[in-house]
């Protein structure tokens, strides 16, 4: 198992990550896999709105110990 | 002195006389610079006491601690005067170029007292600072006016200059400073203590540089920030049209969710901040029909005339203020204008939504008379909904209006009405200062009234988001949207670094939010403390919401100045600089608690529709919660024991 951590909004299995926002999961998953298991709103996850490591990654990255998915959120405010 | 230049100028416009004062290394350990510069001088020269309408009043124009250090998004400057419009402390906060410009010609903050007999300038060049004639350059607007003046006073360097135009001139109450043509430092009513100094502009060109402590540090942890923020993009798969999922998630999630804040850099660096008036109106963010309506009476035109790609197609440039690496700015180029700022997202919404205008490209328009005539957005579109509001009410007899129909969405009473409000005639007498003088003039009026302490709030909806809500109405330059919500403690992650700020944790209900908690209050109070950090360091509230834990503001203070200091301890310089605000206003005469917004904003009564149906809250309650965390009475009046330990 591996640990990595999950940070943006529009996750709807929030129940899988603890209050950080880690979760673990088997080595070998993508970061496709992971955001499909988690429910992150499909649009997010079609227009791979996300990085890992603050790096772009494909859908079929495989996720290492210590990974940060962060999903691209909107500032409301300012 | 590392980060500071150590020195402040004083200009006396009833004598002339120009005089300097040093400031000791001390004095910035206790206030940094910028807003804590501003009111430290303030309070010294006893201008709470003062009519903020008299000559006696002060304005100051400050840079950041920060600023020209070699970190970034650390380039703002502030005006500090007596605000005309609540009678308390009065700041407005500005980006483009002043800032550094400052600190160029060797000071920290220049303070203006008194009145000119006659317009004048303020120039301060390699020869030193002096006063010159404004004859050729009264009466023009302030894009004219700061064009003119830089090629006056521009050699092989550039100057840079902060001016005002005909608002100021006229002497309205919403009236700015301009700098950049166009950035403006538009609260508070600054631009009207400018006028009242018949003080035109102010123009600098200097040549000294900033000393830092740790310039290799500085530039490691600049060169880290920029890499970052510089990676982040939005896929190109991604268009303006697909935004408003945003607001749908949001307004259906029941539940914290866990945020890396830098992840909002790809949107606001492709669309600056008017991606939100699409993408949040489903959320509750964006006020409607002068907050009475709701996201249910936008049309699908407004949506389409508001995708954010649609505004994007007139971008010629984007913009960036000083030593910024995001770039929200953007000059833009239309069949009517030239050369023109990008409206933000608070004009949009401001003389759009909640005015049911859809005609998104006459706030093209609208935008760039405002900022010729030097006039405040947020407090004119929101004068207009109230105007608007009377109307349909009828408040008034048929010819108090001039002929203009003022109905919801009437493009041509907006238009009418706002240039009567810049030059001050007819009817533009009672709406050209703003909503709470207005409502002097008509009766019945002040539940149509939404104000906070007499200022129209800036366009976030404090339904969607109640810390907004006890910040508008309790801090002591009410309605600003600026200083903190939950979103923004959501996104910037204080907690990592300072030790007693409450942590957000993944999962815990949204509707905790809405609740008197002693979590709540804790933290309102960190986000008013690490504002005035950021306010004091000349820094960017888009840079704080990004995330402390990538912009590294307490590192580069430590870097910049040689000092070791902990988060802990700015947070305790931001708390001193937060209740000095707070205290000026109580030696001003004011009762804090007399802010409270007008009760529709917090949901009374409660919205029946819209994303924020049902939605309401105990604001007393909460505004009382946050006072108390801040050491003052519930009242809002810093307790003696708080003024003692901060040495106020």
């Amino acid at each position: 198992m591996i640990r990595v951590r999950v940070l943006g909004m529009g996750i709807k299995r929030l129940d899988a990550l603890d209050e950080d926002g880690y979760i673990e999961i088997n080595e070998g998953t993508t970061v496709k896999q992971l955001l499909t298991t988690l429910q992150v709103n499909a649009l997010v996850r079609w227009g791979r709105m996300y990085v890992v490591n603050y790096e772009k990654v494909d859908g079929q990255y495989k996720l290492k110990d210590h990974d940060v998915i962060s999903l691209i959120i909107p500032i409301a405010g300012g | 002195m590392n980060a500071a230049m150590g020195k402040i100028c004083f200009v006396n416009c009833s004598t002339h006389e120009i005089t300097e004062e040093i400031l000791e290394p001390s004095f910035y350990e206790s206030y940094l610079s910028g807003v804590g510069l501003g009111v430290a001088i303030l309070r010294r020269e006893k201008i709470a006491q003062v009519n903020p309408f008299s000559k006696d009043n002060m304005l100051g124009f400050v840079s950041g601690l920060l600023t020209g250090s070699g970190s970034v998004v650390t380039g703002r400057w502030m005006a500090v005067c007596k605000s005309p419009i609540t009678g308390g402390w009065g700041d407005a906060n500005c980006g483009g170029t002043l800032s550094l410009g400052i600190k160029q010609c060797g000071y920290d903050g220049i303070f203006f007292t008194g009145e000119f007999e006659k317009p004048s300038i303020f120039v301060c060049d390699e020869t030193g600072p002096r006063i010159e004639d404004a004859s050729l350059y009264w009466g023009l607007d302030a894009i004219e006016s700061e064009e003119k003046l830089i090629e006056a006073f521009s050699t092989k360097k550039r100057c840079v200059v902060a001016t005002i135009g005909q608002a100021g001139e006229n002497g309205s109450l919403i009236a700015t400073i301009s700098n950049d043509r166009g950035r403006m430092a538009a609260r508070s009513g600054v631009g009207f203590v400018m006028g009242q100094k018949k003080l035109k502009a102010v123009v600098l060109r200097g040549n000294e540089k900033v000393q830092v402590a740790d310039r290799k540090k500085m530039g490691e942890l600049s060169g880290e920030y920029s890499k970052k923020v510089r990676k982040l993009s939005l896929p190109h798969v991604v268009k303006g049209s697909m935004l408003p999922m945003f607001g749908k998630i949001m307004s259906k999630s029941k539940k914290a969710h866990m945020m890396d804040g830098i992840l909002s850099a790809p949107i606001m660096k492709k669309y600056g901040t008017n991606f939100a008036n699409t993408a949040l109106m489903f959320a509750g963010d964006n006020p409607v029909k002068n907050w009475g309506g709701s996201a249910r009476d936008i049309s699908k035109e407004y949506m389409k005339q508001a995708n954010p790609d649609r505004l994007l197609r007139k971008e010629v440039k984007k913009y960036h203020c000083s030593s910024c690496v995001i770039g929200c700015g953007a000059i833009i180029k239309t069949e009517r204008l030239q050369e023109s700022h990008k409206p933000e997202y608070e004009t949009i919404n401001s003389f759009g939504a909640l005015l049911l205008n859809h005609d998104i490209d006459l706030i093209d328009d609208l935008n760039d008379l405002c900022n010729r005539a030097g006039i405040d957005t947020i407090a004119a579109g929101s004068t207009i909904a109230f105007a608007m509001e009377c109307y349909q009410n009828q408040l008034m007899e048929e010819s108090f209006w001039e002929g203009i129909e003022c109905t919801w969405g009437n493009t041509e009473a907006i238009t009418v009405l706002l240039n009567k409000m810049i030059r001050k005639e007819g009817i533009g007498n009672i709406f050209g200062d703003g909503v709470g003088v207005a409502t002097r003039h008509i009766p019945n009026s002040q539940k149509f009234a939404m104000i906070a302490g007499n200022v129209e709030p800036g366009m976030h909806d404090p339904r969607f988001d109640p810390q907004l809500g006890v910040h508008f109405s309790a801090d002591p330059t009410p309605g600003r949207h600026t200083i903190g919500s939950s979103q923004y403690y959501n996104y910037m992650r204080l907690w990592e670094q300072v030790s007693w700020a409450p942590k957000v944790k993944s999962g815990t209900p949204l509707s905790n939010e809405y609740q008197v908690s002693e979590e709540n209050a804790l933290k309102s109070m960190a986000s008013t403390c690490i504002k005035s950090v950021v306010d004091g360091s000349g820094g960017c509230l888009f840079a704080m919401i990004m995330g402390l834990d990538h912009w590294p503001l307490f590192q580069w203070l430590n870097a910049a100045t040689g000092w070791e200091k902990t988060a802990d301890e700015y947070m305790i310089i931001g708390h001193r600089i937060a209740l000095a605000r707070q205290q000026f206003n109580v030696e001003a005469g004011i009762q804090p608690k007399s802010f409270l917004m007008n009760p529709r904003l917090y949901g009374v009564p409660a919205q029946s529709e819209g994303p924020n149906r049902g939605k309401s809250y105990d604001l007393n309650g909460m505004v009382e919660k946050h006072f108390e965390a801040l050491g003052c009475s519930i009242d809002g009046i810093p307790l003696e024991s708080t003024l003692n330990t901060l040495n106020l």
